[in-house]
């Protein structure tokens, strides 16, 4: 009987354990396993331009397919990384996303008043950089990995063709 | 010594399968669904957002993924009719609408997979500047799994589906008060 109750209560208390575990460690899981994903071959730090989504997207859940998405993946552990985006009509954003998928930084082209959207990225308990671009916003990322997601609204094939060219002169490099 | 390991390993298969069980069940559904409500359509405010718990950010990763902050975005979802019967591909659909309150806004159909649906005319979504209005400025589309002459949204026969209504840069009515935001009616046409 005694044996019983001690393996009753000793099942309960794991399944606590690890049921808080697996909440806490899906958003990371799969964000890791979206970056390898997107960034097959380890690319990192470099614009990836993804063409518009449609039924044989399948990297990541319900995308829209009135948005062109383009992707960096950013590894700070060797330096604050910078990203310049060109602004496309009628919808440009920003979003930045920890490894825990947390969406910690948004900027949208009326945000930048016209001018192109420009954001370093340091990581986290990093010193900000002496010398910077004109007009950058700095942003304290909270992980060393995170990745950065431009959307652009298309709103034709026509305007994709235009839109994919400007998309393409984006900048995300190590600083 | 042997009886001992196989209670301990019996107590252990135990405490994992009832904790992950647990983890499955509370993240069941296919949904990003949210506790607030405009007709069928509901949203989680916390999708994206830093402040966000532990459940729903593993829901949001499973569900919707690089949801942006609610500042930026907001996201309805609908999986049943305005009579709250969950959506069918096989049936039609009649959806009636106005503006979206928001700066750009789009409506996009999802299988249960969370993917868009293959089908024909390659359209998964309508939006501000695609869909065809009438003189009043109001919107009709049918979503079907067969061809509907006007504004179509075009669902797969035999599995179910959900819509996700997006907000880009919602007006200040809808980021206040998110529950009155009007979102378009859907009713069953219908069912083959």
């Amino acid at each position: 009987m005694k044996r019983l109750i001690t393996s009753v209560v000793s099942a309960a208390v794991l399944s606590v354990v690890v049921y808080i575990g697996a909440i806490h460690a899906l958003p990371n899981i799969i964000m890791n396993k979206v970056m390898a994903k997107v960034g097959s071959g380890g690319t990192v730090n470099t614009f990836m331009h993804q063409p518009l989504p449609t039924d044989k997207a399948r990297s990541v859940v319900r995308p829209s397919p009135d948005l062109a998405y383009s992707i960096c993946i950013i590894d700070l552990s060797k330096g604050p990384v910078y990203v310049q985006m060109p602004l496309t009509k009628p919808y440009t954003s920003v979003a930045l996303y920890a490894s825990n998928t947390d969406n910690y930084f948004v900027r949208n082209d009326r945000d930048s008043a016209g001018k192109s959207l420009d954001v370093i990225i340091v990581g986290p308990d990093v010193k900000k950089p002496e010398t910077l671009p004109a007009g950058a916003e700095v942003v304290a990322a909270p992980t060393i990995k995170g990745l950065v997601l431009v959307r652009r609204v298309v709103e034709s094939a026509a305007a994709f063709e235009v839109i994919d060219a400007t998309r393409k002169l984006s900048v995300c490099a190590p600083l | 010594m042997l009886k001992k390991i196989g209670f301990w390993l019996g107590t252990v298969v135990a405490g994992l399968a009832l904790g992950l069980g647990a983890a499955a069940f509370t993240l069941r559904g296919a949904s990003v669904s949210g506790n607030v409500n405009s007709g069928p359509w509901n949203t989680n405010l916390t999708a994206g957002g830093v402040d966000a718990d532990a459940t729903t950010r593993a829901r949001i990763a499973l569900f919707g993924l690089l949801a942006l902050d609610k500042k930026e975005t907001i996201y309805y979802t609908a999986g049943t009719d305005s009579a709250g019967e969950k959506l069918d591909g096989s049936c039609t659909y009649v959806l009636k609408g106005s503006e979206l309150a928001a700066r750009w806004w789009s409506v996009t159909a999802y299988g249960p997979d969370s993917y868009l649906i293959p089908n024909e005319a390659n359209v998964f979504s309508f939006s501000k500047p695609s869909v065809k209005r009438e003189a009043d400025g109001t919107y009709i589309v049918r979503i079907s799994p067969t061809h509907q002459d006007g504004n179509w949204l075009p669902v797969k026969a035999g599995e179910s589906f959900d819509m996700t209504a997006r907000f880009y840069n919602p007006e200040a009515d809808v980021y206040f008060a998110p529950d009155k935001a009007v979102l378009p009616t859907i009713t069953k046409e219908s069912c083959q």
